[in-house]
């Protein structure tokens, strides 16, 4: 599975002129609207940009041959799962400093609040979307499954942008009340976003292991 | 190893490999205890199939031109002149029965058949 | 290495059925036209798809059960899939190196090198040639016992051709244990590379000899109509009416060369095997 996880991290990599570009892109938003926009933007393009090794393997015919190196259809799910999570919260890592940076150079403050808001960007653009689009992506195909993708991604980000706002809005409304409901519904977040890994993983595997290569 | 195979010769392949190895077992340029390439080494340098190889091996061995030790190669034998006579003396007398198959074939005197054996007597007493 | 017995595959309008053996330190080749069966066969070994009956035998162990411990025994060149054409050679040094224990970089990029293969390039912009060598380099990175190569000349000119049959001969002369299986529709590589050959048509094996059997004892005739009618006919594996009369082929050639000796008798190749012995080849 070492391998195949190299094997993606050398396409990402190859990939950088356009990663760059978003992040840039990124940063020059978390300055314009301050808001918790560019963590929402940035989380979800890590996770869409490692998704879509998929369809690097699936392009030209490229399954037969790496079925014949030393590893499972399992392999290849696990692979996907480990690279896709890493690669959403390590841009989610990025978009926080760009975040913490902008608010900062603005002469605004960070707050314990904010960043436990934005944790929740977590389990719901990474770990949620990526329980959805994998399976999807290995049933159908990078082509056929692009406009549920879109689908998908509008809506999550939707839910996450319009959700979080209204977190702090709660959280103003009483002190340690607020503070443990926000927490609360981090760790609630959290616990849905595992769930959906743990439902999509054991699916994402039949799919892999029946899919005809 | 100096082997050229003819590739369209009416000679099979592993004959030809034979008759050269032989020859320089013969002629003294493969030493009793030399050791002969691999199979494999020898095949991919002749462009040929390793199988080919083995069968002409095995002849080899079983002519008792060479050694081969399960695990470790082929070797020259042990210089046999006898061996060597006896093999050279068929190599003439395979000749001349293939003549007298074709003097049978069209069914020649043997008066003629003598008269054209003294002529060759004669060119190879000049000849040495 | 490879024990196929009657495997059985059945798509609509096409049935493969054919039993096919590599012994160990073997390489076998196994030619035949496009569309004859060759893809399935190795679709078959490799596992890739399952057939509907018969058995297929890898190191071992059913095809479809093979497991990562086995395949890392195994090297494989498939024409028509590889690496993604978005990485660079050094890239798939990375890849290879954390895929298979047995893989040395420094040999494979050196050996790379030495091939003319240029790091630094996107795969998919390589020549077809150098595409090719580096799926066969791949597949020979690992000291695997048995390798797998389908079609690996398949495209190339001769020259391209000769240097990865070059290429292969060097790995198997170093490897003398290893085994292979050689696919081709090109059958003139692989006299000079294989042991044995299997000749598949419509999905059945319809021939299998030794290489130094085909080229010394088989044997394509040339008669008039005259000549063919009076013809001994027991040896003869097939007759095509040409315009001249008839071109046979045999696998008895020292019995025509002996009776009859005015017969244009000449060299039999693979090529020649398939154009008499497979239905379009009439």
């Amino acid at each position: 599975m070492k391998g195949l996880i190299q094997k993606d991290i050398c396409l990402l990599k190859g990939r950088m002129r356009s990663i760059i570009l978003m992040v840039a892109i990124g940063f020059m938003l978390a300055f314009s609207t301050g808001g918790y926009f560019v963590m929402a933007y940035l989380t979800m393009i890590g996770a869409i940009v490692t998704v879509g090794t998929i369809s690097y393997d699936e392009f030209d015919n490229g399954y037969p041959f790496l079925m014949t190196l030393p590893v499972t259809r399992r392999d290849y799910v696990k692979s996907k799962f480990v690279i896709c999570i890493a690669g959403g919260c390590v841009a989610w890592v990025i978009a926080f400093a760009l975040f913490v940076i902008s608010r900062l150079v603005t002469g605004g403050t960070v707050l314990m609040m904010d960043f436990v808001a934005v944790l929740v960007y977590i389990p719901i653009l990474v770990f949620f979307v990526v329980s959805i689009m994998l399976p999807l992506q290995l049933k159908y195909g990078a082509e056929r499954s692009r406009v549920a993708m879109i689908a998908v991604m509008g809506g999550m980000f939707a839910i996450g942008y319009f959700g979080i706002k209204f977190i702090p809005g709660m959280a103003s409304a009483g002190a340690a009340l607020a503070g443990l409901s926000a927490f609360g519904i981090v760790t609630l977040a959290f616990v849905i976003g595992i769930a959906a890994l743990a439902i999509s993983y054991p699916i994402s595997v039949k799919i892999m292991e029946n899919k005809d290569i | 190893m100096h082997i050229i195979l003819n590739n369209t010769s009416m000679v099979p392949i592993y004959e030809q490999l034979m008759d050269q190895i032989k020859t320089q077992i013969i002629e003294g340029e493969l030493n009793e205890g030399d050791a002969l390439p691999s199979v494999r080494a020898l095949s991919g340098e002749l462009k040929i199939s390793a199988l080919t190889v083995k069968k002409a091996y095995d002849k080899l061995d079983e002519e008792g031109f060479i050694v081969t030790v399960h695990g470790k190669g082929s070797y020259v034998a042990a210089a046999d002149t006898a061996m060597a006579e006896e093999a050279r003396r068929r190599t003439v007398e395979e000749a001349f029965e293939t003549a007298m198959e074709k003097a049978a074939a069209v069914e020649m005197p043997i008066e003629e058949i003598r008269e054209i054996i003294e002529l060759l007597l004669d060119e190879y007493k000049e000849g040495r | 290495m490879i024990h196929i017995d009657n495997v059985r595959k059945i798509y609509p309008g096409f049935e493969l059925k054919a039993s096919l053996d590599v012994p160990t330190g073997r390489v076998t080749g196994l030619v035949g036209r496009n569309g004859a069966g060759k893809s399935t066969m190795i679709k078959s070994i490799l596992g890739i798809i399952k057939p509907d009956g018969g058995s297929v035998e890898v190191l071992g162990r059913e095809a479809s059960e093979l497991r990562p411990e086995d395949k890392m025994r195994m090297g494989v060149a498939l024409s028509d899939s590889g690496f993604s054409g978005y990485l660079k050679l050094s890239d798939i040094a990375c890849i290879l190196d954390k895929t298979y224990s047995a893989f040395n970089k420094d040999r494979f990029l050196a050996e790379c090198k030495r091939r003319g293969l240029p790091d630094g390039k996107l795969i998919q912009k390589y020549s077809t040639g150098m595409k090719a060598k580096l799926r066969v380099l791949v597949a020979m990175c690992h000291d695997a016992e048995l390798l797998i190569m389908d079609e690996p000349t398949a495209g190339m000119d001769i020259v391209a051709r000769n240097e990865i049959l070059d290429i292969i001969r060097d790995y198997m002369t170093d490897s003398e244990d290893a085994s292979m299986l050689i696919t081709s529709h090109i059958a003139g590589d692989l006299e000079s590379i294989c042991d044995d050959i299997y000749l598949i048509d419509n999905g059945q094996i319809i021939l299998h000899e030794d290489t130094d059997v085909i080229l010394s004892d088989y044997a394509i005739l040339k008669l008039d109509e005259a000549t063919y009618e009076r013809f001994d006919k027991e040896y003869l594996l097939a007759s095509h009416k040409e315009k001249f009369g008839y071109r046979c082929l045999t696998n008895q050639r020292q019995f025509y060369v002996e009776n009859y000796p005015d017969a244009v008798i000449e060299h039999c190749g693979i090529d020649d095997l398939i154009l008499m012995m497979t239905e379009g080849g009439r």
